[in-house]
Parts: structure tokens; sequence; C-alpha cells
């Protein structure tokens, strides 16, 4: 009996060890309900640019062009006749719309380079989805070539160049007009200044022998 | 004839429990040395913690998973176990997608509706499910996971041995008194 006992014990004892063990070796694994995976993640991707971004840039280079093109043609020109003073008036006409014709091509020049870089960052995407952006480009590399057949810079630079001539060349002449006139006024006042001193001259010359007189006067 | 027969089996068994019980042993240090998961000749055993896959095998058993060599040779309807974030889940195959040369798998709870959001790539997956199932293990281990079970279990075994030592030392003793005198 007492035998049984003390195999039963060490029996126990070791069924409890190799529990243990086997409690260790046991790892654990989930077979996780996942309910919320019926709902599938939805793809959320910006496109890098919309077609009305496109459109209004368009329609901005195509007002900026008309712009471009009404302000060229109104580039006023000095008649041959002009005076001196219808020269400067528009020389200054001149400026200003050099001025305002620098803003606009600078202005167009940006629509054009944003819309060149959107072409640039779609070229490597699908490129039926993004045809119009290859759209909108042409359209505008169209605008600005016809913009640089018509719009010479360089012509008004000349013309402003020759009307600044011009405007010296008046200049000029009117000095030498005025200059003979002024040597003449010139020398009228200084033979007046003269004459006035001779008289000043005489007169005190004068007084002093009616002094004389007097003196002798008062003597006798 | 048949007592020395029963004998021996005995002694079988006994050898072959403790044989085993000093393997489990060695298996358990070893993997705590490694830092690896405990694994019997590339099986690895885990208690099932929920009914996903249920009725393949239920909440509270254990099942064993043998270790993938390659892990891209998973087919559409194998049962894996994958590494997803800190947990280890069981799900079946549903698709198996190759994205230039690398393989990922979408899988599904054969319980649930729907399959799961994530993909699972060949290099989380753990191992596949054989088909070995004990139902109801994994709630008994389960218990032992805490702190105060595994104390228990090893000081009761620890008692029970000590006592059984120094019952034996004492009768031993005895047994020599009683031969002396």
């Amino acid at each position: 009996m007492k035998g049984k006992l003390h195999k039963g014990t060490v029996l126990l004892g070791l069924c409890s060890l190799s529990f243990y063990c086997g409690a260790q070796i046991t790892g654990q694994t989930e077979a996780a309900f996942s309910s919320q995976a019926q709902i599938k993640p939805v793809e959320l991707s910006a496109a890098i640019v919309f077609p009305d971004t496109v459109g209004d840039l368009n329609g901005k280079a195509k007002i900026i062009y008309s712009d471009i093109l009404s302000l060229y043609n109104t580039v006023p020109n000095a008649a041959d006749d002009a005076s001196l003073q219808e020269l400067k008036q528009t020389i200054e006409e001149i400026t200003g719309l050099e001025l305002t014709l620098h803003s606009l091509l600078h202005d167009f020049e940006d629509i054009h380079n944003e819309l060149l870089n959107y072409e640039k960052r779609v070229r490597n995407l699908d490129s039926k989805t993004y045809q119009f952006v290859y759209e909108g480009c042409n359209e505008a590399n169209e605008l600005s070539k016809k913009i640089k057949e018509t719009v010479k810079l360089q012509s008004i630079k000349q013309l402003h160049h020759s009307i600044e001539v011009r405007i010296n060349k008046l200049e000029d002449a009117e000095k030498k007009i005025e200059d003979p006139v002024k040597s003449a006024e010139m020398k009228n006042t200084t033979d007046h200044i003269e004459q006035n001193e001779l008289a000043d001259h005489s007169i005190q010359s004068e007084g002093e022998t009616k002094h004389d007189e007097k003196t002798v006067e008062i003597h006798n | 004839m048949t007592k020395r027969l029963l004998k021996f089996t005995t002694k079988l068994a006994s050898t072959s429990f403790i044989v085993l019980l000093c393997l489990l042993a060695f298996i358990i240090l070893s993997s705590r040395i490694s830092g690896s998961e405990p694994s019997v000749f590339g099986y690895q055993i885990k208690a099932v913690l929920s009914g996903s896959m249920e009725p393949i095998f239920q909440t509270g058993s254990i099942i064993s998973i043998k270790q993938a060599d390659d892990s891209t040779t998973f087919k559409k309807g194998d049962i894996i176990t994958f590494q997803m974030e800190d947990k280890l889940i069981t799900h079946r195959i549903i698709d198996v997608e190759n994205k230039n040369g690398q393989v990922s798998y979408h899988t599904k709870g054969d319980h649930n509706d729907g399959p799961d959001m994530w993909s699972v790539p060949s290099n989380d997956v753990i191992g596949s499910y054989t088909g070995f199932t004990i139902p109801y293990a994994g709630y008994a281990l389960n218990v032992t996971q805490s702190k105060e079970a595994s104390a228990l279990l090893l000081f009761i075994p620890g008692f029970l041995l000590f006592s059984s030592a120094v019952f034996s030392i004492v009768k031993a003793a005895r047994k020599l008194d009683v031969e002396k005198a």
C-alpha cells in the first residue's frame, strides 16, 4: 500500500512537471474574427492636376495673349515733323507700354511654365487620363510661338532709341538758337552797365566843382 | 510470464516518460536561451484562442504547426500561421499574390464573413497547419500561462518528489536500524 502511494506520488509529480513543460512548449495563436475586413480599404489618391485648373490657366493665357497683341498694336510712332514736346510725350508713352508689355510677357511665361511643369509630371502616368494636360500645354505652346513671331521687343527698343536721338538733336538745335540771343543780350547788358558807370562818374565830378564854388563864395 | 511482461512494459513506459520529460525540459531550455519559439523537430504547438477557423479547429484546442522551410510555396486553401503586429494568427489562404517575385497571401478565417483586410508578406509566415488538433487542451494549457499556475505546477511536483525522497530515506534508515538491531 505504502509502495503504491510512493509510486503514485512520484507519478503525480512527474505528470505535473510534464504538464508544465507542455504548457511552456505551447504557444498561442489567434483565429481572429475580422468582420471589419468586409469594408475593403479604398485607395484615394489626389490627381496631379484637374481639367479645370488647366482650363483656367489656358483661359488666362489667352487673355494675356490678346492684351499683349492689342498693346503691341498701339505702340505710338512720332511724326517726322513732331515737336520736342510731342517727342517727349511719345517716348514717355513708349516707356510705359514697354513696362506693361514686359509684365504681361512675364505673366504669360509663368502660366506657360506651370503648364509645362504639369506636362512633365504626368508624362509617366496614364496618358489617356491626362490627355487634357497635353492639349492645354499644346495650346499654350501655340500662343507662345505666336507671341514670339508677332511681338518684336527689339523694334520697340529701336523706336525708343530713335526718338531719343531726335529729342537730343532737337534739344541741341534749340540750344544753338538760344545761345546767340543770349550772347547778344549779355553784350547789351554789359554796355548798359558801362554807360551807367560813366554817367555816374561825370555827375560826381560836376558835384565836386559846385562844392568848390560854394566854398569860394563863403570865403568871399 | 504475464507479470514479467507487465513489469517490463511499466518500466519501459516510465523510462519513456522520463526521457520525454527530459527532452521537453531540454527543448524549453534551448528555446529560452536562443530566444525563439519552442519547436519539436520542426513542429510548433499552439493553443487556439478564438474561433474564426471553426469547425476546422475549435477555440481552446491545441494545433500543431509545421515550420515553413520556404514560405513562398504555400497555395490557395492552405492554413497558415503568420505574424501580424504582435499576434500570431492562423487563417486560410484565399489568394496568392506575386508582385515582382514578392509573394504575399490574402487570408480569411473559415468562420468569418469576409476576408482579412491585410495581405501577409511571405516573410511573416511561420508555418502551416498540419491537421493535428486536440480540442479543449488549449484551455488547460492556457491556465498555466499565469505566474501563479506556473509556480504551483513547479511547487507541487517538487514538494511531492521531495516528500517521496524524504520518505524513502526515512524508510531506508529504519530498515538499516532494524537490521543493525
